[in-house]
């Protein structure tokens, strides 16, 4: 007995190894019943939460591709609603079928913004596509939350867009719950702030209407978003109101923008110059 | 020991199982490469502690990356293995080189020294842990380029740590 014992003492480490190496080897082939993959998983609340903080991390780092992804997805999103829209308008009367060139006219190009002037009277912004991506001067720009600009002047690689932000600006705009279509133009003071005028004072506005891209547009689909209606006065003397809309594009923070393709841009271009001679 | 000491030694496990958990987890170089940092750290505790003792750390600490890594008993199994034989490794260099180890840092071996103690272990280690994981000889190139890769990334890994810390 007492030489059983001093066996023991005497190989101890070597029978805890051995016992051990058998624990793991039980632990991982019985893993799928025994009562340790309830407990020593990743579901275990510590393991968990330590496991989240470093992916909290991991995704604070991965925030720009996300980005990126989101503004792709964006992007066919985008694509897609304005055609369904135009082949479909929700205010058409019954019997309406527009011609299928016409409903796919838009094509949408994703861009990153390389630079944003606010400060200037004429604001203008650069994105990173130019000629070589089928960018032409006179397309009109968007991004995630509202109206951006238009395009101005294109290198091969870049181009420097107008933005609403720019004293010639004018862009047709409706207000669909009253039904009046005015023009936006920038007041010029803040980036937050754009004008809408020539809509009647007989019709009802109300703070907070919103303020769409009317079907009037050349270069943007109906429907974009621009601001919503933050003040109005009307001057005893004019039969028109002087609304001011809150932008609902926040230039400061522009990441992404989509640049829109009219397919049918110069036809009707052609088809004005024709007219008028 | 002094309390100074055993302090020194528990913040180096901690931190580097952090590292290992944290970090390195994420850090898998095409998908053949990883560094188990953590091993290095269970390596150069000093060797005057209790085997059995020894056995029983390397053991906890396999098992608590175990349960980060949803892989229960597999670096426990692999960790307690490399323990074991680290005492048969420091008498092999005992007889070679004649000198006690007190301490088993860098600086106190030598980077040839370092190396040829603790790269066997490290090499072991990734052996046992990667033919444990993959269970059948099927994928063996796979398997041998894997154990080869992490063992060069965990004993690099080691020694970057090593320089950084203090004798």
């Amino acid at each position: 007995m007492s030489q059983l014992f001093e066996f023991i003492s005497k190989h101890r480490s070597f029978i805890l190894f051995v016992l051990l190496e058998v624990l793991c080897f039980r632990m991982l082939v019985g893993s799928s019943s025994s009562w340790g993959v309830r407990y020593f998983n990743t579901s275990n609340w510590y393991a968990g939460s330590i496991l989240g903080l470093a992916n909290s991390f991991k995704e604070y780092i991965g925030l720009r591709e996300v980005n990126r992804q989101l503004a792709e997805e964006n992007l066919r999103l985008n694509a897609r609603l304005t055609r369904l829209l135009e082949a479909d308008p929700p205010k058409a009367p019954a019997g309406y079928l527009p011609d299928s060139a016409f409903a796919s006219r838009y094509q949408y190009t994703l861009a990153k913004v390389i630079d944003v002037q606010t400060q200037m009277t004429n604001n203008y912004l650069t994105i990173d596509k130019g000629t070589l991506d089928g960018i032409v001067p006179g397309m009109g720009v968007i991004s995630a939350t509202g109206i951006v600009g238009k395009v101005q002047y294109c290198s091969d690689r870049m181009s420097v867009v107008t933005s609403i932000l720019h004293s010639r600006f004018m862009v047709s705009t409706e207000l669909p719950k009253s039904g009046e279509i005015g023009t936006v133009v920038w007041a010029g003071k803040n980036a937050d702030e754009v004008r809408l005028l020539d809509i009647s004072r007989f019709k009802k506005v109300e703070k907070g209407d919103t303020a769409f891209t009317s079907g009037y547009n050349p270069v943007f689909p109906p429907g974009i978003m621009i601001g919503t209606v933050q003040g109005i006065s009307s001057p005893e003397s004019e039969t028109t109101y002087d609304i001011s809309l809150r932008l609902s594009t926040d230039f400061h923070t522009l990441g992404y923008v989509y640049v829109i393709e009219n397919h049918l841009l110069p036809d009707l271009e052609n088809l004005i110059k024709n007219s008028d001679r | 020991m002094s309390l100074r000491n055993i302090l020194f030694y528990v913040f180096g496990l901690l931190f580097c199982m952090a590292i290992q958990v944290l970090l390195l987890r994420n850090l898998i170089f095409f998908n053949y490469a990883f560094c188990f940092l953590y091993v290095g750290a269970i390596l150069v505790l000093p060797p005057e502690l209790d085997k059995s003792l020894y056995l029983l750390i390397a053991f906890c600490c396999g098992l608590l990356l175990d349960v980060f890594t949803n892989t229960l008993g597999l670096h426990a199994a692999a960790t307690v293995l490399v323990a074991y034989l680290r005492s048969f490794l420091l008498e092999r260099h005992m007889k070679q080189t004649g000198d006690e180890l007190v301490t088993l840092t860098l600086r106190r071996l030598g980077l040839v020294q370092f190396i040829s103690v603790f790269f066997p272990l490290v090499f072991i280690h990734s052996a046992a842990l990667f033919l444990i994981e993959a269970n059948s000889f099927n994928l063996i190139l796979h398997t041998l380029i894997r154990i080869a890769a992490s063992s060069v990334y965990t004993m690099l890994g080691v020694l970057l740590w090593q320089s950084f810390a203090k004798d």
